[in-house]
């Protein structure tokens, strides 16, 4: 029972969006599923004024275009990080989370003044500096916070005694717990993929592809269980196919469908890093027989990298803790002429991490390492994403 | 605004409008410059080019040359002026030669045509053009974009280029290049053209005057300077305003090489796929990118320093030297920015749809709109024509001067708060708003807002809690305190109507409307641009 209550409270934390951990647990013993609820993707945000984030997709179909908007938003690096053996997507939280729900995808981030966390231009002092601060730090990592803290008072750094909420991250899904939650019940379930997930993600490629008979489609799949053979007839009538290795556009119609499982372990389906991980472990668990080892708590966090050449951002740089990069902690500075901005700029004068989200999140990245998890020797070459992904040739 | 002048317009060549050549020699000019734009019609015929020696060179290069990279690089060094793209980046150390390890700063672009005539001339197959930007080695330092900034060079392909039949498009002479002059502020633009592989190129310098008129300057090697007025408006075709340009300046950057979109695996060969393939290796080929996501935060403080000028030079920049007379259409031409338009960008659906197709987010900043969801089986709108990020820029540059004040800015934004651009309501205001125009900053803002209050009392503007916004804004007894609770009720009804706008997403009835909007404004930028050289990206 212990561990479930644990299991349940960790899937909870990595799920919910502004809940206390006491909220969490007594909502651990009403229920563990996953929260596959919500409005819709017609429906753009809900809760309430102060935590607005975007709804769960309601079915299947809709997961799929999330899923596909969110794997082309990375097609350019889809191919690197795969021989990489690694999962990136940006720090920035997708449209629609607001206000104190900033900080979605495991990385967080505040504007400091002086090491002070500002949120409104109001609160700096005239002429004083404002640099963005970004950390990957793991809620539950222990016995740094004071450390980084420490090192961020230097010049280097931020030059200043930084608040301790803008050093390690607050909210209890930004967790190594979380993380390794998530990996462990992507891996589990990947093989558990019900008919119908592959055959919506069909339907929701053939809508696409056949914009003449998208609204069929939709009408025939959407929220539909599509595992009847007479039901999926009519959709293959209208050119839906899940395809087979040998046919073209195969990977990309596996990633959306191992993407799609997000929602069916657990993760949160609007987010990039949910269903970045959960997709990429999902298809080598189920393709390649991968099994994964929990995240060590010697890793601080996911790394902060950017899009190329794991080079950071114009403007940003890691924070110097014992006189070495260290990528958990990143620090962009706001240039003198965008300062002068925010003295007028209505949409940021009184919301400094909407400024610090706008202008360098998106081109912040995260990174997992997600083949450095797998236990050893699980992971077999075979197929071609197999053997891009374990980085290694069937037979050698 | 003489010494500005004189900065300016220092490239009175001692030859000025030698006339060149014999017809035969001109028609080869013109055949060679139809790839730089609009041809130099003003170099036609006449005498012989009369012949200058090394030091006579160095001279007219020290007046032809702006103070700016090119300038520092070729003042002294006449016999040193590249005449390809190859000659052009080692001697800049820019493009291919660039010494970053994960960036050349190569950005490319591809559309169904082509500009190597200066008109956009579609065609059938995607072209590869590139904005190559100055290299900067220095990333940790904000201020060090700069060094990206202040030097940019255009390539464009060419189903006509010399190698296109081998799959090698690009044409790599003529070079059109801009580079930022550390006086003045502003982007100083160069042509620089072939004389043969490894000879010293020519470079033409195109300068627009305080009147508007383009002049440019021609310098052959060997031969004297020459000057020449030209009708065509030649790199201001594009460059409306002079400064710097990126149509898709926001994601998802559309047809630009990003994370969002690779570099199609299209058969391209030669230097074209040498360049072309430093945006990014889909394949792992090398460890190098430069995405349009790194382009657009390159650009914003492009445009940022152009218009307000740079830090160590006071009075620079495009605001600054308009309002002193050195640029063109002074302070009425800097506040039709607020007005109008002077130039556009282009927004695209991804998964969210942009807020201008239903709204101007500037009406109602502070009120955190999300834009909607898009519907994957149908994406639009696609280069939706949005209010550029150079009017925005303009705009605020007279805000820090005194012209308009936040309040006043607020009120015309309100005046019509459904349409970003191309607003008759708030355009139709210009005129009168412009007609006999103070001089002192208070008194213009004062203008404006009679302006607006003209209208408001007109009824043009429906009694509700937009017109009370309205009147608090634009009346300077009225206090903060007020206007925010007039703004506090506007947001509500502008809640409303948002909430209609979007649920028209939901409809095929409502579609129809939404993309009988994006059509409507898509004309309108045409007309807006109707000439064949113009800024528009493919819009059909």
């Amino acid at each position: 029972l212990a561990s479930f209550v644990l299991g349940a409270v960790e899937t909870m934390a990595r799920t919910n969006s502004s809940r206390s951990p006491l909220h969490l647990l007594a909502a651990a013993f009403l229920f563990a599923a996953p929260l596959a609820v919500g409005c819709g993707a017609e429906a753009p945000v809900t809760g309430d004024e102060d935590n607005i984030v975007p709804a769960d997709a309601a079915t299947l179909f809709d997961q799929a275009g999330v899923c596909d908007a969110i794997l082309k938003r990375h097609a350019t690096v889809r191919d690197t990080d795969l021989k990489d053996g690694s999962i990136r997507w940006n720090c920035g939280d997708v449209a629609g989370v607001t206000a104190s729900d900033r900080g979605q995808e495991y990385c967080e981030y505040n504007a400091v003044s002086k090491g002070k966390l500002v949120t409104q231009i109001k609160d700096v002092a005239a002429g004083a500096p404002i640099q963005c601060l970004f950390t990957g730090v793991f809620k539950d990592t222990t016995g740094k916070v004071d450390a980084l803290a420490k090192a961020l008072a230097d010049k280097a750094n931020i030059g200043g005694t930084t608040d301790k909420r803008a050093v390690q991250m607050t909210k209890d899904f930004n967790s190594r717990g979380a993380a390794t939650a998530l990996v462990d019940d992507c891996a589990a379930n990947a093989s558990k993929a019900p008919i119908n997930e592959a055959r919506q993600v069909a339907c929701y490629q053939a809508s696409v592809a056949i914009p003449a008979k998208a609204a069929q489609l939709k009408k025939l799949c959407r929220g539909k269980d599509l595992t009847s053979e007479t039901a999926w007839k009519k959709v293959v009538a209208l050119g839906a196919k899940v395809l087979v290795a040998a046919d073209a556009g195969f990977e990309a119609q596996r990633d959306i469908a191992g993407c799609a499982a997000a929602g069916r372990s657990g993760g949160v389906t609007w987010r990039n890093s949910d269903n970045m991980i959960c997709g990429r472990v999902t298809r080598a668990a189920a393709e390649c027989s991968c099994a994964y080892n929990d995240i060590p708590t010697a890793v601080d966090g996911f790394t902060f990298t950017g899009w190329t050449n794991d080079q950071l951002p114009t403007g940003c740089r890691y924070a110097k803790v014992a006189a070495a990069d260290y990528k958990n902690l990143v620090i962009c500075e706001i240039s003198a002429g965008e300062r002068d901005d925010l003295e007028l700029n209505a949409d940021y004068t009184g919301d400094l991490q909407s400024f610090c989200h706008d202008r360098f999140s998106t081109e912040l990245v995260m990174k997992a390492p997600i083949r450095a998890l797998e236990k050893a020797g699980t992971c077999k070459p075979g197929s071609t994403f197999c053997s891009a992904y374990t980085a290694k040739v069937a037979g050698k | 605004v003489q010494a500005r002048l004189d900065v300016l317009l220092g490239v009175h060549g001692e030859g000025g409008r030698q006339v060149s050549g014999r017809a035969e020699r001109a028609r080869a000019a013109l055949a060679a410059l139809a790839l730089v734009g609009s041809g130099l019609a003003a170099l036609g015929c006449g005498a012989e080019d009369p012949t200058v020696g090394d030091e006579d060179d160095i001279a007219e290069s020290k007046t032809i040359f702006g103070d700016d990279r090119v300038g520092a690089a070729l003042k002294s060094n006449a016999r040193g002026v590249p005449g390809s793209f190859p000659e052009f980046e080692k001697l800049f150390k820019v493009g291919r030669s660039c010494a970053r390890t994960d960036s050349k700063e190569i950005f490319v672009v591809e559309e169904e045509s082509s500009r190597a005539t200066g008109a956009t001339k579609e065609v059938t197959e995607l072209l590869p053009r590139t904005v190559i930007t100055g290299c900067n080695t220095d990333k940790q330092n904000p201020e060090s974009v700069r060094s990206s900034f202040n030097l940019m060079v255009a390539l464009v392909s060419s189903p006509d280029a010399p190698n296109a039949a081998k799959n090698d498009p690009m044409v790599l002479t003529p070079v059109e290049v801009m580079a930022l002059d550390d006086k003045t502020g502003l982007y100083n633009f160069y042509v620089f053209e072939s004389n043969g592989a490894g000879k010293t190129g020519t470079v033409t310098r195109i300068q627009r005057g305080p009147d508007g008129a383009i002049h440019e300057y021609r310098k052959e090697p060997g031969k004297t300077l020459k000057t020449s007025d030209n009708q065509d408006k030649r790199c201001f075709n594009c460059h409306v305003n002079g400064g710097p340009l990126m149509n898709e300046m926001t994601e998802p950057w559309t047809n630009w090489v990003s994370t969002h979109k690779q570099l199609p695996e299209s058969k391209l060969a030669g230097d074209t796929l040498s360049i072309v393939s430093e945006a990014a290796a889909p394949h792992g080929e090398h460890n190098r990118s430069s995405l349009a996501n790194d382009l657009e935060q390159t650009m914003r403080a492009a445009i940022r320093t152009w218009v307000t000028g740079v830090a160590t030079a006071p009075g620079s920049g495009h605001g600054p030297e308009t309002l002193s007379g050195v640029q063109p259409n002074g302070l009425a031409g800097l506040l039709k920015s607020s007005f109008c338009e002077t130039e556009l960008n282009f927004a695209s659906a991804f998964d969210t749809v942009p807020l201008e197709l239903f709204l101007d987010p500037s009406a109602v900043s502070g009120g955190s709109y999300s834009r909607p969801p898009a519907d994957p089986a149908d994406i639009f709108p696609i280069l939706l024509p949005v209010r550029s990020e150079m009017d925005k820029r303009i705009e605020l540059f007279l805000q820090k001067s005194g012209y308009l004040s936040a309040r006043t800015i607020s009120a015309l934004r309100a005046v019509d708060d459904v349409n970003d651009v191309f607003s008759p309501l708030r355009c139709g205001l210009y005129q009168e708003a412009v007609k006999d125009l103070p001089t002192a900053p208070a008194d213009v803002d004062a203008k404006v807002r009679k302006a607006i209050g003209d209208k408001l009392r007109a009824k043009v503007i429906p009694a509700g809690a937009r017109f009370n916004y309205i009147s608090r804004l634009i009346d300077p007894a009225v206090d903060d305190a007020k206007v925010k609770d007039a703004k506090t009720l506007y947001l509500a009804e502008a809640n409303k109507t948002f909430a209609a706008a979007t649920a028209l997403l939901g409809t095929t009835a409502g579609k129809k409307q939404l993309k009988a909007r994006v059509q409507a404004r898509k004309d309108a930028a045409q007309k807006m641009f109707p000439n064949a050289a113009n800024p528009l990206p493919v819009l059909d």
